[in-house]
Formats: C-alpha cells, structure tokens, sequence
C-alpha cells in the first residue's frame, strides 16, 4: 500500500523495524498482508462507492487511511487519545498538501467517551461513515457496548453507517491463510498472527471475541443497532498484496473478496446516505 | 517499493531454497570448481561478500517496505505507552 509506506516514511523511525524478532515470519508475512490490505481497502471501495464525504475512523491509531482519503476528496477525522491525535497530525501535516490538510485530522477522542466522540463527529456536516480496523478485539463486551451506543448516538445525529470487519477479525485471518495456504493450519497462522500483536499491546484477542456471529449479531441488536452483512468488494478489485501468489492461490482469493465479512452497521432511524 | 515487494515475496515463498543455493555456490566457489570459470585471481571472498550482503540489503530493505502494518502497530503502542495508556484504552 503506497500510502501505508509513506506514513511509514514520514514517522522517521522505520529503524525500530525488527521484523527479525517476529517468530514465523516468513509463514505469517503473506496472510497478514492480505488481511490488512483487504480490510483497509474493502472500507475505504465502501465508502467510496456509496458516496460518502465524511469519515470517522475510531480508533485509527497510524493508518494510512487519512492520505487516501483527504486524496480523494473526502473528509476524514481520526479519533485518538491525545499522544497519538498529536503524531498523527504532524505525520498528516509532512505528507499532506495545504489544500489536502483541510480535509484530514485527528481528534482526541476515547472510544468510550459520549462527548469526545460526538465532538469529533462534529467537526463534520451531514451523514458520517463510521470506520473502525482493529478495536473490538481490545474491549471486554461491556467497553464494546459503550463504543456501539456512542456509535449509535452519532448517527442518529448525523445519519450514515459504521462499517467494520472486526467482528469477523479471526475468520477473516484464518480465510486469508486458507488463500496462501490451503485449509491446513489456518488456526495456527490465525493464533501465531494474533500473537504477534497480543504479545505487542500484552491483549488476548480470543477473551474479547463473540463465540459466533450469531452471538456478535445479537450483542449489537441489542444496542439498538441494525447489522447487515456485505462482500468485502462490490466490484473487481486488485490487491498490492497479490503479486507473487500463484494461479491456485488467486483464484482462492478472487472467492475471497466477494465474502460477506463486512458488518454494515446502522441506525433504523436515521437515514444512512442523503 | 513494488520491486522491494516482489522481491521480498519471492523470498518469503523460496528463502529454504535460496539459502540452500547461496551455501551451494559458497562451497563451490570455495572448491574452486567450474561453476563460475574462476581461476585462482578471482575474487572469491568479495565475490561471496556481495552476493550475501545484497541478499541481505535487498531482502531487508524489502521487509522494511512492506511490513508497515506491524511496524505503525508497534510505534502505535509505544506512543499510547508515552501517553500512559494501552490498545483499547485503559
């Protein structure tokens, strides 16, 4: 992802990169490269494609999807707690021009906090796509609910939709590992790739996931919350991270990208696009 | 940055198989067999110095390029940390 590594580039410190220290590397390198890439760019096809102008990215800590947005003539807004607001706007500041700074920024907001995340909501007009990559699986159920009812609030103020895969997060690892891999061993890339990150943000994934996506379904009905599941590309769509996998590998891919891993999150009672 | 990619997936897909290839060419290279006409002025040392320290320099660089994800992970939580708080808060 271009933009990926010209965030990368702007934070100077590229050099704290040991991937040496990475245990199976190698073995978990192409399935988490293909996780990433899909989930960051079946949201940002979504959002692109449906028309939206406003973007909230909860929890966005350094994505890239800032730069690809404010290129793209959107409005994005980051939330983060206040060290990270402060880096990420001065990476956006390095990378963006003047014109395209006036679209990007992060704003302090904690995930759980009502008023910091309406304000952040706020600093946009009309109906506001709500991104999120990689939070849940951090939050005990109690924490998710919080963060589904701020979710909910702000789109019963300024209509849109919340759009996530990460309900879906340990499937989606061990269906992208069935793409490089074939069926054998998708558990172990999924639980060897989360340990990487487990190990970094001393987290336990599989303490905060739901058991299934009935159970998820559920959970989220019961804030109030209308949950629809989409492919993850509505159209043909090709990925930086599939040069280099051969035929069998593509064509597992391709039957990929049209599973419905995204959950299309929305408020009943407003509407989600004017 | 897409050579780097490219380059650094062959890697990852073939590395048992280079690194069987780059010990073979050192033994042979050091034997002084005929797998590269050599005789004895040519440089074996600085021959099999470059081969490995390009194979390191690109093969790094690449992973350096195209590992963004775990790295803007990594500097995420160091960040959070300065400001005494964890992924997903706390």
């Amino acid at each position: 992802m271009p933009e990926a590594a010209e965030y990368a580039k702007a934070t100077d410190k590229q050099n704290l990169l040991v991937t040496g220290k990475i245990k199976n590397f190698h073995t978990l390198q192409p399935v988490n490269m293909l996780y990433h890439e899909m989930r960051y760019a079946a949201l940002n096809q979504y959002i692109q494609q449906n028309g939206y102008t406003n973007v909230l990215d909860i929890a966005c800590g350094f994505s890239s999807r800032g730069l690809y947005m404010a290129r793209h003539g959107i409005r994005f807004v980051g939330a983060e707690f206040p060290a990270v607001a402060a880096y990420g706007n001065n990476y956006l500041k390095k990378c963006l021009t003047p014109a395209e700074r006036k679209l990007a920024s992060y704003a302090v907001a904690d995930a759980t906090d009502k008023e910091q995340m309406m304000a952040a909501a706020d600093l946009m007009t009309g109906p506001v796509c709500i991104t999120m990559d990689g939070l849940m699986m951090y939050l005990t159920h109690e924490q998710q609910a919080s963060v589904l009812q701020n979710i909910k609030a702000i789109l019963q103020k300024h209509g849109g939709c919340y759009i996530t895969t990460d309900f879906s997060a340990r499937e989606f690892v061990m269906d992208a590992s069935k793409v490089v891999y074939g069926e054998n061993d998708a558990r172990k890339v999924y639980r060897e790739s989360a340990k990487v990150y487990e190990d970094i943000a001393d987290a336990d994934f599989d303490e905060k996931f739901f058991a299934n996506d009935e159970e998820a379904t559920r959970f989220i009905a019961a804030q109030g919350l209308k949950v629809q599941r989409i492919p993850l590309f509505s159209r043909p769509t090709k990925l930086y991270s599939e040069k280099g996998l051969n035929k069998q590998q593509l064509q597992r891919l391709d039957s990929m990208k049209n599973a419905a891993i995204v959950w299309l999150i929305t408020c009943e009672s407003r509407r989600m696009i004017e | 940055m897409t050579d780097y990619f490219l380059l650094s997936v062959f890697i990852a897909r073939n590395r048992n198989i280079l690194e069987e290839l780059l010990q073979e060419l050192f033994y042979l290279l050091h034997l002084g067999k005929n797998v590269v006409n050599m005789d004895k002025r040519f440089p074996v040392r600085l021959l099999s110095v470059l081969v490995l320290g390009l194979f390191l320099l690109l093969s790094g660089k690449s992973w350096a390029a195209e590992f963004e994800p775990v790295f803007l992970y990594g500097l995420y939580v160091a960040v959070l940390a300065e400001g005494g708080r964890r992924a997903g808060g706390g």
